[in-house]
C-alpha cells in the first residue's frame, strides 16, 4: 500500500522510450491502405446505385433473372440475380430507353471522346466522392437491352492476336458485345496502380541498393502490396500457389520478379489499353463491335454534390419550411425519404444514360455493318 | 535560425482584442483580467502590418485568429477587423477565427459573425458540472446554464463548429464522460488539451489513463457506427504515424508562421507568452517597426533545439514535445521537454495506437479514409454541410438579412 502511494506520488519526469512495438496499422512510409480493396469505393453513399434502387420499391418477389446462357467457354463468373426490385427498375429504365430512336450516328463508347475515365489512374487520394458505376447494375442492364435488340449477350473469352480478354457480352454470329470495364476486366494499362509499377521497379533492378537492415521491411512492404494487388483478381489455384511461394521468398529481388511474373500472367488474361483501342480501330475491318464501358465513365457515375444535387438540396429546404410538422422526428423522416428519392432519380437518370449510350452504340454498330 | 524566406505558405495573425474577460477558469493563461483593449487606430495598424507581411511573404493564406480575454467583448471592433482584412485581401484567401467562451453569442451576433464568415471554436470543458466547475463567472457561479441556448444555435448556424475541452487534475478522472457529453450535444469537431501548466500528479495521470481507455473503446464503437468526427487526443496521435512530424512550415515557428498580437500591438510568438502584455522577455517587436529579427530567430533557434534529454527515444518522432511553448509551461524553458507532456505522450500513444490497430485489423472504410486519404476532411466537411444543410438555411438567411441591414 506503501509503495504503491509511493508511486503514485513520484514526481513527473522525461523519460525516454527504449523500445515501442510497431503500431500495426500502416505509417505514412507504407502502401497507401485507401487502395486496399476495402476502401474502394468511397463508403458512405458507395452503392449508392444498388442501394438506392433496393431500397426504392416494395418488397417483390425473386427475380427471374437468368444467368447468360454461355454458348461460348468464358472465365466470367455467371450474372448473379439481382433483387427482384433491383431488376423491376432496370426493366423500367430500359423500357423508357426502347421506346426512344437512337440516330447511330456515333459510337458513344469511343475512347476518344474522353468520357470513358480511361486508363484510370488510381490516386492515392482514395477514390473520392463520385460513386462508379455499379458493374453487377450495368452487366444486367445492358444484357436485357441486348435481348430486347435480339441480340445474344453470352460472356465469352477471346484468345486472338490483337485481343485477348474475356468480354461481358458477346453474340457470335452478330459479332457485337459489351465489357463492363472494371479491375477484373481490363489491365495495368486501362487501370493503373502505382503498386504494381513499384512492383515492376524493382524486379528490374533500377532501384538503388537497398541496405541490408532495410531488406525485411522491403519485403514486408512488398508482400502487403502484393497481397492488395491480388486480391482485386480471381486467380486460379496454380496461381495463387505461386503467390503463396512468392511471399515466402527471402531476396527482395527474387521476391519482386516473382510478384511480377504473376501479374504478367493475370494480367495478360485481360483486356490492355492497346487492344481497346485497336479493337475500336479495327471494328469494321473485323467486323467486330465491342463496346467497352468503363465504371468510372463520367456519365454513368454519380459525383455527389455536383451542383445539381446541391441545387436540389437547398429546393428541399425551401419545401420544408412550407411543411408544417407534427414532430422532430416525422421531420426527419421526411427529409429521409425525399433524400432517398433524390438519389434514386439521380441513381435511374445516370442509367438511363448508360441505357441509351448502349442503344446508340448498337445502332451505330448496325449502320457500321453488323449482321 | 532563420527559415528560408517564403517558407510558409499560411501566416496566421492572433489579434489579442482584450485583456478582459467574463469568466474567470480556474486555469486561464492569458494573465490578469483587466479592462484595457485594443483600440481602433491599433486594430487598423495591425491590420495593414499583417495584410503587408503577407504580402511580402507571398503567402497563399491569411488567417486571422481572435483571441483574449473573451474576444465578443469587443463584437464591435472585430467584425470592423474583418471588414477591413476583406477589403484589402483582394485576391489572397483569407480565413477568420475566434476562440471564444460562447457566453455572448446571442443570435444577433451569430448573424454578424455567420454574415463574415468567422469560424468560432467554443471553449467549454464537458457537461455541466465540469464547466461549472472550472469556468465560473467572477462572482464564482457557474456558466454552464448560460450555454443551455448557446450550444445548439452555434451548431445550427455551422455544424463544424469546433469545441476545446481542457482537462485538468480535476477533471481527468471523467475526460471521457466530459468528450461524450460534447458529442452527444451534436458537436463533431472536438479538440482536448490537457492544462499544461497544472499541477499533475501520476496519481493525476493514472485517472486520465483510464479515462482515455475507456473513450478509446467508444472511438472504436462510433466508428463501427459510421459516425464522422474528430478527436484531437486520439486522431492526432494516429495522424502522427499515418502522416508522419509535422514540417517546420506546419507548426507556428515562434513567430514565422504564426504570431500573436497583443492588445497594445506589441508582438509575441504564441497566445502563450502574451499574458499582462508585459513579458519584454518574449516581446519580438510591435506592429508599426514590425518583428525584431534577431530576437524573433534566436527564440526559433532555441525552441528548434534538439533535446537531448529526448535523444534516441522511440516515440520522439510523434512525440508532442516539439511545442515549445508547452514545454515552456512545464518547465519554464523552450528547449527543455515538459515531463507532462513526456509522462502524457508516454501514456496515450499505445491507447491511440490500439483504437487504430483495432480499427484498421477490420480494415473499416471510414478509418482508411480518415487517416489515410488526404481528401477525407473536404469530403467529410461536405457531408455534413449536405445533412445539416436545412439548420443552416434559416440562419444563413438571417445572416445576409442581418449584414445587408449592417451595411
Ligand atoms: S474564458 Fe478563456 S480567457 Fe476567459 S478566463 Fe476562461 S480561459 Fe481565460
Ligand atoms: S518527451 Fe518523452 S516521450 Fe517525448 S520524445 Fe522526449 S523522452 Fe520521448
Amino acid at each position: 500500500m506503501l509503495d504503491a502511494f509511493k508511486s503514485n506520488d513520484r514526481p513527473l519526469r522525461v523519460q525516454r522510450v527504449r523500445y515501442y512495438r510497431v503500431p500495426r496499422y500502416p505509417a505514412h512510409t507504407d502502401p497507401d491502405p485507401t487502395l486496399a480493396p476495402e476502401a474502394v469505393p468511397y463508403p458512405w453513399k458507395g452503392s449508392v446505385m444498388a442501394a438506392v434502387l433496393a431500397l426504392s420499391e416494395a418488397g417483390c418477389s425473386k427475380s427471374e433473372t437468368e444467368a447468360s446462357s454461355a454458348d461460348a467457354p468464358s472465365s466470367k463468373k455467371p450474372l448473379p440475380a439481382l433483387e427482384a426490385k433491383v431488376q423491376k427498375q432496370i426493366d423500367e429504365i430500359v423500357d423508357a430507353a426502347l421506346r426512344e430512336q437512337p440516330e447511330g450516328k456515333t459510337n458513344p463508347f469511343a475512347q476518344k471522346l474522353g468520357l470513358s475515365g480511361l486508363p484510370y489512374v488510381s490516386s492515392p487520394y482514395g477514390t473520392g466522392a463520385p460513386t462508379p458505376l455499379s458493374a453487377e447494375i450495368a452487366r444486367a442492364l445492358i444484357a436485357r437491352i441486348f435481348k430486347a435488340e435480339g441480340l445474344v449477350s453470352a460472356p465469352t473469352t477471346f484468345a486472338e492476336k490483337d485481343f485477348t480478354g474475356s468480354v461481358d457480352g458477346f453474340d457470335k454470329e452478330k459479332r457485337i458485345g459489351f465489357v463492363i470495364g472494371d479491375w477484373d476486366s481490363l489491365d495495368e494499362t486501362a487501370f493503373g496502380s502505382w503498386m504494381s509499377q513499384e512492383l515492376l521497379r524493382f524486379a528490374s533492378g533500377d532501384s538503388p541498393q537497398v541496405p541490408p537492415d532495410e531488406e525485411a521491411q522491403l519485403r514486408d512492404y512488398m508482400d502487403r502490396s502484393a497481397k492488395w494487388l491480388f486480391e482485386r483478381t480471381q486467380l486460379s489455384e496454380d496461381q495463387k500457389a505461386e503467390l503463396t511461394a512468392a511471399t515466402k521468398l527471402e531476396s527482395v529481388q527474387e521476391k519482386a520478379k516473382a510478384y511480377v511474373a504473376l501479374l504478367q500472367k493475370v494480367e495478360d488474361a485481360k483486356i490492355s489499353m492497346a487492344e481497346i483501342e485497336l479493337a475500336e480501330k479495327q471494328a469494321d475491318a473485323h467486323r467486330r463491335y465491342l463496346a467497352i464501358i468503363s465504371i468510372y465513365d463520367q456519365r454513368f457515375q454519380i459525383t455527389e454534390y455536383d451542383p445539381e444535387a446541391r441545387d436540389r438540396f437547398e429546393a428541399l429546404n425551401l419545401e420544408a419550411e412550407k411543411i408544417k410538422f407534427e414532430s422532430a422526428d416525422e421531420k426527419a423522416q421526411w427529409y429521409r425519404r425525399q433524400h432517398d428519392m433524390l438519389w434514386t432519380e439521380m441513381s435511374r437518370q445516370r442509367l438511363m444514360e448508360l441505357a441509351r449510350s448502349v442503344r446508340e452504340y448498337i445502332a451505330w454498330a448496325r449502320r457500321s455493318g453488323i449482321q | 535560425m532563420k527559415p528560408e524566406a517564403h517558407a510558409f505558405p499560411t501566416i496566421s495573425a492572433t489579434f489579442h482584442l482584450t485583456h478582459a474577460c467574463n469568466l474567470r477558469c480556474d486555469y486561464c493563461y492569458t494573465g490578469e483580467k483587466f479592462g484595457i483593449g485594443m483600440t481602433a487606430a491599433t486594430a487598423r495598424d495591425a491590420v495593414t502590418f499583417a495584410h503587408q507581411l503577407a504580402c511580402e511573404a507571398r503567402a497563399q493564406h491569411l488567417e486571422i485568429v481572435f483571441f483574449g480575454g473573451e474576444p465578443l467583448l469587443k463584437h464591435d471592433l472585430l467584425c470592423s477587423i474583418v471588414d477591413q482584412v476583406r477589403v484589402r485581401a483582394k485576391g489572397m484567401r483569407v480565413s477568420f477565427k475566434m476562440s471564444t467562451n460562447g457566453l455572448l453569442l446571442s443570435p444577433r451576433v451569430i448573424a454578424d459573425l455567420a454574415a463574415r464568415e468567422v469560424f468560432v471554436s467554443l471553449s467549454i470543458d464537458g457537461d455541466p458540472a465540469t464547466q461549472d466547475a472550472q469556468r465560473p463567472d467572477p462572482q464564482g457561479r457557474g456558466s454552464a446554464a448560460k450555454l443551455v441556448d448557446v450550444i445548439p444555435r452555434v451548431l445550427a448556424w455551422n455544424p463544424h463548429t469546433a469545441v476545446n475541452c481542457v482537462i485538468t487534475p480535476k477533471s481527468a478522472p471523467n475526460a471521457d464522460e466530459s468528450v461524450k457529453w460534447l458529442f452527444a450535444q451534436g458537436f463533431r469537431y472536438a479538440s482536448t488539451a490537457l492544462d499544461w501548466g497544472g499541477n499533475w500528479t501520476r496519481r493525476d495521470l493514472n485517472a486520465l489513463g483510464k479515462a482515455y481507455h475507456r473513450l478509446g473503446e467508444w472511438y472504436v464503437s462510433e466508428t463501427r457506427r459510421d459516425s464522422r468526427f474528430y478527436l484531437s487526443c486520439f486522431d492526432e496521435k494516429i495522424q502522427s504515424r499515418t502522416r508522419g512530424p509535422l514540417e517546420l512550415s506546419e507548426r507556428c515557428a515562434m513567430g514565422y508562421r504564426q504570431f500573436s498580437i497583443a492588445p497594445s500591438g506589441l508582438l509575441y510568438p504564441c497566445v502563450q507568452f502574451v499574458k499582462e502584455d508585459d513579458q519584454h522577455e518574449w516581446c519580438i517587436g510591435d506592429v508599426w517597426q514590425g518583428f525584431d529579427d534577431s530576437k524573433r530567430g534566436a527564440l526559433l533557434g532555441c525552441a528548434e533545439a534538439p533535446r537531448e534529454e529526448c535523444g534516441g527515444c522511440a516515440l520522439s518522432d510523434r512525440c508532442g514535445s516539439w511545442c515549445a511553448c508547452m514545454n515552456y509551461q512545464g518547465t519554464g524553458r523552450l528547449d527543455t521537454a515538459s515531463p507532462l507532456v513526456c509522462e502524457h505522450d508516454r501514456l496515450l500513444t499505445p491507447i491511440a495506437d490500439r483504437v487504430a490497430n483495432q480499427l484498421w485489423k477490420q480494415r473499416h472504410p471510414l478509418f482508411l479514409h480518415k487517416h489515410y486519404n488526404p481528401a477525407f476532411p473536404v469530403l467529410s466537411h461536405i457531408e455534413t454541410d449536405v445533412e445539416t444543410a436545412r439548420l443552416r438555411h434559416t440562419v444563413l438567411a438571417t445572416a445576409t438579412s442581418a449584414f445587408a441591414d449592417h451595411a
